[in-house]
């Protein structure tokens, strides 16, 4: 069995392992308000939740597609299983997760993650988790990690009621309405106050069914004095028909809190990640993303933080890798509303084999934002002549005191820099891929050194036959 | 009276924000603008040419609302060297709705300056649009200086589509001091290997102007070169959007562009719009962009006053040093003279 933590053993087939779908319930495929209560009965959703399904149902039909970014008209909606899961529910023992998928997360490297660096491990297969489970002495603090469904019922109902996609409204766009319709699985992290956790939480998203989507929603609130280091990876195998992930994140960072929230994204090159990931922080709190998107076929994907309270900060470090059949639209917004707010953002950008990357970001600094900071630096490479590269970035400054920067680059590997490397033995196509690794080199050091290892190691695959 | 979408991104955005696009509301045309025309003899002038269709940056609907507008021709048969600039002041006078189209073409090696100058009488009420077209053939040069010197009531809407083939070269610089509103637009093809366009744009916006602006380049020849500045003053409830492209079309290899922009934040209820678009589609390439955006540094103040310069002359100080360059760029004396007096008369307002 190949396991994806040696690194010279690296290849696409640990990802693209395909189980067969034994024992699944797959619901009828599109979307109506009939499936949305099949799915609401599935779930046993409260009734609050069930008409907010409905409503987002008609939002989403009343929405149009975005005319600005990459096409996605080979997503037939009437085609796409909203609902799937086996007939074994979640566990919190990882011996009572069913074999195959079991025998997938473990080639995944997830079960041993956990018992090295991890404070705690969410599985989900398809639809629903399939495994759950926190650290006890995390659990002692006060940690509370769980499964959204399971929150929803329970003790923090009413917690979960006042912030489930308050953040990222159904209006927002159609996939956040499809989103509000048809979600299923995700995490519930609430960090009390004052409370540090030392170690990373972890979720990971696995699509397996074939033609399915996949649209987890991840609820995270950091509160008072607290801090957390939450890390999300996500894979599926290809196929030849479209897949979908339309899942959303909603972060809510407590004044004097810090969030950092580190994303490997490696879908299967069939799949249109349509993904919304937004964040609200307080006073003297602080957001860091990183996030690193090698995977899909088609992206949108930009991680919008709030700057609500006075001295909030937010630092975003992001790499996306576009090779063939991809078109990676990728970037990041920040909305200063807060006064002596300040913003980073810093990405890198690489396209290879025909792969479009695209930078695209916003700056908004509000009239009311007294002394806010913000900087923008984008970095793209490009790696041959038939790939495509564009950046987008768009600042909206309102307060005549605001101190805004931005700067972007474009340009190819260095002939120098190659021949250097050459004359020191190293061939053209490994000069090559550890000049590119170097690129990434921002997102690389910011991760845990596991995950940055599974980084480069993507990074080591893509480009594996640049040369000739 | 028409209603325009103009100066739209060649790559579009989150709608959201309002920058991908502006609405320009053009007034039925009916005269009030007077042309006075010294072009030196070494060139030629007409009011009738084929007018090449090229892109524009206020784009086709702006265009085609401009096509029957009265032509003015300037040209430079080849080889031309003609140091003396020509000079183009186009007067508005009360109740102007006016459109109007301006041709500038240099034939092979041609190479000369062309002044426009915008003003108007201090009544001055309605709408200017005029659309520019630069065709700079083969090794020819082309050095347009615009600048906006009409009164507040005064709209101004002005367009540029350019050419540039086989190592020709159009240099731009302009000057947006008047109207309450401008709209201005600039599509740059650089078509043939070697050529280049080069632009140096300035404005200062005071109380209740808004500046809408639509800057695109396209690199096709390969080792094609572009290089845009813009430096501009925003004081209080002014609005600004920069819309820059420059665009790498597949073949351009060897090409470099660049783009910087710096913006100077005078006041509250102020909009600063900022839009860098970088299109990239050939690898051997270099792409460059830089803006800054902020208000005057405390330690330039700090300096200016332990010189005994106050406040309010130190911001006047600095305002001005955005917008000096270009100033100093215009070639000719009773121009740079024309546009002081109107700063002079801003300043007392």
């Amino acid at each position: 069995m190949r396991e994806k933590s040696q690194v010279d053993s690296i290849d696409r087939s640990v990802y693209d392992i395909r189980d067969a779908e034994r024992d699944n319930w797959r619901i009828t495929a599109g979307l109506t308000p009939d499936i949305i209560n099949q799915i609401s009965d599935e779930k046993n959703d409260p009734d609050w939740m069930r008409e907010f399904r409905l409503q987002c149902l008609e939002i989403y039909h009343r929405l149009r597609v975005p005319d600005w970014g990459p096409s996605i008209d080979g997503l037939d909606m009437d085609n796409i299983v909203t609902y799937v899961r086996r007939d074994k529910r979640m566990s919190n023992t990882w011996e009572d997760v069913p074999e195959d998928i079991k025998d997938t997360f473990e080639r995944l490297g997830i079960p041993q993650a956990e018992r090295k660096s991890l404070a705690g491990v969410g599985a989900q297969y398809d639809s629903e988790l399939v495994y759950h489970n926190v650290k006890a002495e995390v659990a002692a603090q006060g940690v509370i990690y769980s499964d959204l469904e399971s929150a929803l019922r329970g003790e923090y109902a009413d917690m979960i009621r006042a912030h489930f996609m308050k953040l990222v409204p159904p209006t927002d766009h159609k996939f956040a309405a499809l989103h509000g319709a048809v979600w299923s699985g995700g995490s519930f992290v609430y960090v009390p106050k004052g409370v540090e956790v030392s170690i990373p939480l972890q979720s990971y998203f696995r699509l397996n069914a074939k033609g399915a989507g996949q649209f987890e929603h991840t609820l995270i609130i950091v509160d008072e004095g607290a801090s957390l280091h939450f890390i999300e990876g996500c894979s599926a195998p290809k196929y030849n028909v479209a897949n979908l992930h339309a899942g959303c994140v909603e972060l809510f960072v407590e004044k004097n809190a810090t969030l950092r929230y580190s994303t490997i994204e490696n879908w299967s090159k069939n799949m249109y990640n349509l993904n919304t990931k937004r964040a609200v922080i307080g006073e003297n709190a602080r957001m860091e993303w990183v996030s690193g998107s090698f995977g899909s076929h088609v992206s949108y994907l930009y991680p919008m933080t709030i700057l609500k309270g006075d001295r909030a900060q937010m630092e975003f470090t992001g790499i996306t890798f576009a090779g063939r059949e991809q078109n990676l639209d990728t970037g990041a917004k920040v909305v200063h509303l807060g006064s002596d707010t300040s913003s980073y953002i810093g990405t890198k950008s690489i396209s290879k084999d025909g792969g479009v990357s695209t930078f695209r970001s916003s700056v908004v600094v509000d009239q009311k934002a007294r002394r806010a900071k913000a900087a923008v630096s984008c970095q793209s490479l490009m790696l041959d002549d038939i790939s495509r590269s564009d950046t987008i970035p768009a600042m909206d400054i309102r307060a005549g005191d605001a101190d805004i920067g931005h700067e972007a680059q474009i340009g190819r590997i260095s002939d120098e820099a190659v021949f250097y490397l050459m004359s020191r033995g190293i061939s053209e196509e490994d000069a090559r891929a550890m000049i590119v690794s170097g690129f990434a080199d921002n997102v690389s050091k910011e991760l845990p050194l596991e995950y940055a290892v599974e980084m480069n190691n993507l990074i080591r695959l893509e480009m594996k036959g640049s040369i000739g | 009276m028409s209603e325009l979408l103009v100066n739209t991104l060649p790559a579009l955005t989150w709608h959201r924000l309002g920058m991908n696009q502006s609405r320009l509301t053009l007034l039925d045309p009916n005269g009030g603008v007077w042309l006075d025309a010294d072009v030196p003899e070494a060139l030629t002038s007409a009011d009738r040419a084929a007018v090449p269709a090229l892109e524009s940056g206020m784009g086709e609907a702006f265009s085609a609302a401009l096509k029957e507008a009265p032509l003015f021709v300037i040209s430079a048969p080849a080889d031309t060297q003609c140091g003396r600039a020509a000079v183009l002041r186009y007067t508005c006078q009360e109740a102007t709705a006016q459109r109007s189209r301006l041709y500038i073409r240099a034939e092979e090696n041609a190479e000369f300056s062309v002044i426009v100058v915008l003003k108007g009488e201090r009544d001055a009420r309605g709408q200017f649009a005029l659309g520019m077209t630069l065709d700079a053939q083969k090794g020819s040069r082309i050095s347009l200086y615009f600048a906006n010197l009409l009164p507040d009531g005064m709209d101004m809407a002005a367009d540029l589509a350019g050419n540039c083939a086989e190592n020709a070269e159009i240099v731009l610089t302009r000057l947006d001091l008047g109207s309450k509103q401008q709209h201005m637009g600039a599509a740059i093809d650089l078509a043939g290997a070697d050529s280049r366009f080069t632009a140096e744009l300035a404005y200062h916006a005071r109380s209740g102007q808004a500046l809408d602006m639509n800057y695109v380049v396209r690199h096709r020849g390969k080792r094609t070169e572009s290089l845009i500045t813009v430096s501009g003053v925003l004081e209080e409830a002014a609005r600004k959007c920069f819309r820059g492209t420059i665009d790498f079309l597949n073949g351009c290899a060897g090409s470099k562009g660049t783009e910087t922009e710096q913006v100077l934040l005078m006041g509250e209820d102020l909009v600063n719009q900022t839009i860098p678009l970088i299109l990239c589609a050939e690898e051997d390439v270099e792409g460059n962009h830089g803006a800054s955006i902020g208000q005057l540094d405390e330690k330039v103040l700090f300096y200016m006053a332990s010189r005994g310069i106050g406040e309010e002359r130190a911001k006047a100080i600095m305002a001005r040093s955005r917008i000096e360059l270009a100033l100093n760029a215009f070639p000719d004396e009773r121009v740079r003279g024309e546009i002081e007096a109107f700063l002079a008369a801003m300043e007392e307002v």
